[in-house]
């Protein structure tokens, strides 16, 4: 973003020709390096994932047993749940990873008096306000796809295993399975997710810019005092629809439409139910609705406002 | 960003020039009509008592900070133009402020990975001088290992102004005089300029090419090392001339020992030969001749 175009020729003759330099790459390497917490909590559902896999093989034979008199069409069914649900914990613990890391991206830095540092360095305050969002939307997408796609190969690869030596053929798990279609799936709606809270993440990125501490308290408190003051004061509650229109959204509600199933009765007299799955998982998705609706535009204006301010606060704001 | 950029044919011959920067936090005046001037190539002590304005001077010609008036930093506005500024300015602000989790390799790929002007090959063989373990993290380092590993990254930049604010604080005497040895030896050629602050004036005087103090955030005095040696002297004056010495209107006076130290700006030197035992004072008595009295604190 900065990169050195901007360098004025020195009538210093420099030892070495400047080198090409990639401060947004290295910026979100950092936050990788600092915060890896995003890295290491995403990995904790899929370990429990697999965990129980293991659990269920070794001291719950029965359950294999169960599999075996699962209907071979219905197998796949069972693995397109299991990704299903296995993404949607991932993306939950990554979402709660993000949080905390969106409040502390602009505080840390502060309060361990590192930003002088930072700032020693030619990375513009919007380059790494910018790597510090992007880290928390698509970075952490991304994460949560690969550990998905990597998680469900293991429980199944595990469960292929498992199966062979109960006697029961695995090949239908892997044939019947949409494990294609479910990435697809998961990645679409990690877009949508990063695209339809941008202005949350910009919020807590914003408090973090410029809150001394407290700022759980403050990205929390304030929506909720200005919604309090707005029905006592003015008599309406615009703000309040407004925050409960975004945070109680389709988006996350859709996404669960893949996982619901999930909850089905894996153990139940009669063998695995897998019902309340689409024939295709990818019909349960509505892009044109979803970039249609102009909710999610005001949503990324407000988005951008919130960046703009935090650029300006780490530009302005001194170390704590 | 500013029409006035700087071009090779116009190339500032001062590093760092300000005139009548001024910067208030409520009623309390930071920097009063800040007048000062950094020619290229030269080491610059900065020295003032605490809330001088010494900082608050530091971080408006590194951009943190806005302010009113005229600041240039290599011909350029800090504060609008900091990208295209810090390319060619390097700093290290007071004490270590390298972020504790970062390990000492990732700290090489970072700077490596945005600064164009930064050579690792040099990092890394002034690391190899040090004890410093390649994958630790600077919270596992000592004060004076994190001092090194700054320095180290910072003296692998080719800046044309590296700006150094209590470097040392905190650094026992062998690190320290390490430090300003490597500064010296190692980075300073004469293109380079350098502005460094500390307490510790006794131990940069010989690494100094030009003194200045500041004081109520103004500058009180700019002077080369060569001028400060020929302007000021101080006098171990004999108790039967006191009076003769004061009649010469000495800078200070002070009791050492039960005799009479009088410090003289450009003395008539005939005069004062007769006084007693005359000698080059240091940075540290002149500061204290020119604004502990006022101020009550010493440099």
């Amino acid at each position: 973003m900065n990169a050195a175009t901007e360098t004025s020729e020195s009538f210093v003759a420099p030892a070495t020709a400047p080198r090409p330099v990639r401060p947004f790459y290295w910026s979100v390497m950092r936050e990788l390096w600092e915060h890896r917490s995003l890295t290491i909590v995403p990995l904790v559902p899929a370990g429990i994932a697999l965990a129980a896999v293991l659990y269920a093989s070794i001291f719950n034979s029965h359950d294999v047993a169960l599999l075996g008199q699962v209907p071979p069409e219905k197998l796949g069914q069972v693995a397109t749940v299991a990704y299903g649900f296995i993404a949607w914990a991932i993306s939950l613990a990554m979402h709660i990873a993000v949080f905390f890391y969106l409040l502390d991206a602009l505080q840390g830095e502060r309060k361990d008096r590192s930003v002088l540092f930072w700032k020693s360095m030619p990375v513009s305050d919007s380059t790494t306000v910018l790597s510090k969002l992007f880290t928390a939307l698509v970075v952490s997408g991304a994460i949560v796809v690969v550990v998905s796609v990597a998680a469900v190969l293991a429980v199944l690869l595990l469960a292929s295993v498992v199966m062979l030596i109960g006697g029961v053929n695995p090949v239908p798990l892997w044939t019947g399975s949409q494990l294609l279609q479910t990435t697809v799936a998961i990645t679409y709606w990690q877009i949508s997710i990063a695209l339809w809270y941008a202005p949350v993440a910009a919020w807590l990125l914003l408090v973090s810019s410029w809150a001394t501490r407290g700022t759980f308290l403050w990205a929390v408190g304030t929506p909720i005092a200005l919604a309090v003051f707005e029905r006592v004061a003015i008599r309406t509650s615009y703000l309040q629809s407004l925050i409960n229109a975004r945070l109680a959204d389709p988006v996350l509600a859709r996404f669960e439409t893949v996982t619901r199933g999930a909850q089905l009765t894996i153990r139940t007299d009669e063998g695995v139910k897998a019902h309340g799955i689409p024939g295709n998982v990818l019909d349960g998705l509505d892009p044109v609705a979803f970039f249609g609706n102009p909710w999610l535009w005001v949503g990324l204006v407000v988005a951008a406002a919130f960046v703009a301010a935090a650029i300006w606060m780490r530009r302005y704001r001194e170390p704590i | 960003m500013s029409a006035n950029t700087t071009t090779p044919d116009s190339a500032p011959v001062y590093a760092i020039e300000a005139r009548g920067v001024r910067k208030a936090f409520g009623k309390t005046v930071a920097l009063d009509n800040l007048e000062l001037r950094v020619a290229e190539g030269r080491i610059v002590g900065l020295i003032g008592p605490n809330g001088a304005g010494k900082t608050t001077a530091l971080k408006a010609i590194l951009g943190l900070t806005p302010y009113e008036g005229e600041l240039r930093v290599l011909g350029r506005n800090p504060y609008l133009e900091r990208n295209a500024v810090m390319q060619e300015v390097c700093f290290i602000a007071d004490v270590a402020v390298l972020p504790p989790w970062l390990k000492v390799s990732q700290a090489l790929d970072f700077v490596g990975g945005v600064h164009p002007r930064f050579d690792r090959a040099k990092a890394e063989a002034f690391l190899a001088k040090t004890n410093i373990p390649r994958d630790s993290r600077v919270h596992k380092l000592s004060k004076g290992m994190i001092t090194q590993l700054h320095l180290a990254l910072v003296m692998a930049i080719d800046a044309r102004l590296l700006v150094l604010d209590e470097p040392t604080l905190g650094l026992d005497i062998l690190y320290r005089k390490a430090f300003y040895d490597t500064l010296l030896n190692d980075y300073f050629d004469h293109n380079r300029t350098i502005l460094v602050t500390t307490h510790q004036v006794e131990e940069i005087q010989h690494v100094l090419t030009d003194v200045m103090f500041i004081n109520k955030g103004r500058l009180v005095l700019d002077c080369s090392m060569e001028d400060f040696e020929s302007r000021y002297v101080e006098v171990l004056v004999r108790p039967e001339q006191t009076a003769a010495a004061r009649a010469l209107k000495p800078l200070h006076e002070r009791q050492v020992f039960g005799r009479s130290v009088f410090l003289f700006d450009r003395p008539d030197r005939d005069k004062i030969s007769g006084l007693g035992e005359a000698r080059t004072p240091s940075i540290a008595d002149l500061f204290v001749a020119m604004i502990g009295g006022q101020q009550g604190a010493a440099a």
